[in-house]
């Protein structure tokens, strides 16, 4: 059993490196996308004690909301 | 002589997740999950005991005594420990961060902080679940903390992989589905272990 799990395991791992999108498993670019899904742009802000341009060099732009 | 080069395969997902990133970016959190396991080693020699191996599996790193007496108290401060640099290191980079922002800097923060909060999870395998075997040891006995953690260990690691499903369906990418195969993984790994 434990065999077959980790020929399972190591498929699915593989199976992403060679058909998901480089982007969609990239963990810095999944660490911006969840920060920002967990913090509001002002609490953010609030969090680094970042003025708005500096918040923006920072964070890249929040989704759905207009900051420039 | 035979080399057992299976920890090969726990680079996979390694290349997965570093794959599109930039050196320093891959430098960054290896830069941060070194840091985490310094905590650890600091600790095992600030009590005196030595390492015998280091080892890849697929959680990660791991350091191997050269004894596995060591009183539950101690224990705890070493599982710990590693946790512990991560919080320094992040709190660090956010004393940075205001004096002079930078999203390298923000990365060093975040990579800190996911690597101390999903090592202190009671997933077999990270800090959090022997921190919490050690204690419940202390308190009880190993059986018992076994019987407690062991269920805990796998009602913990199903809702990471919800919250890693909804992230990957909300768009947000598969990283955490990653390090939730890992994970489950690690917890075959170990069982296969304890079988053989």
């Amino acid at each position: 059993m434990g065999q077959k799990l980790r020929r399972f395991f190591i498929l699915i791992l593989l199976l992403l490196l060679f058909l998901a999108p480089a982007q969609s498993t990239s963990f810095p670019h999944f660490s911006l996308d969840f920060f920002r899904e967990l913090f509001q742009w002002e609490s953010a802000r609030e969090v680094f004690d970042l003025d708005e341009k500096e918040a923006i060099e920072v964070f890249g732009a929040w989704e759905n909301e207009v900051f420039v | 002589m035979k080399k057992d080069l299976s920890f090969l395969l726990y680079l996979i997902p390694f290349l997965l997740l570093f794959r599109s990133a930039s050196p320093k970016e891959t430098a960054l959190f290896f830069l941060s999950a070194l840091l985490h396991e310094l905590g650890h080693l600091g600790t095992i020699y600030a009590l005196g005991y030595k390492t015998e191996r280091f080892f890849l599996s697929p959680a990660g790193a791991g350091i191997g005594l050269d004894t596995v007496l060591i009183p539950y108290r101690k224990e705890i401060f070493i599982y710990l420990s590693g946790p512990f640099l991560n919080v320094l290191s992040a709190t660090g980079a956010l004393f940075l961060i205001r004096n002079r922002p930078s999203p390298t800097l923000f990365y060093f923060f975040f990579c800190n902080v996911f690597l101390c909060l999903i090592n202190l999870l009671p997933i077999c395998g990270l800090d959090g679940y022997q921190t919490l075997f050690s204690l419940i040891s202390m308190i009880g006995n190993p059986e018992m903390a076994e019987r407690i953690l062991i269920p805990l260990s796998r009602a913990t690691l199903v809702i990471l992989t919800c919250f890693g499903l909804a992230l990957f369906f909300s768009s947000k990418g598969a990283s955490l589905l990653i390090f939730c195969l890992m994970l489950f993984w690690e917890q075959e790994r170990k069982k296969a272990t304890n079988i053989s």
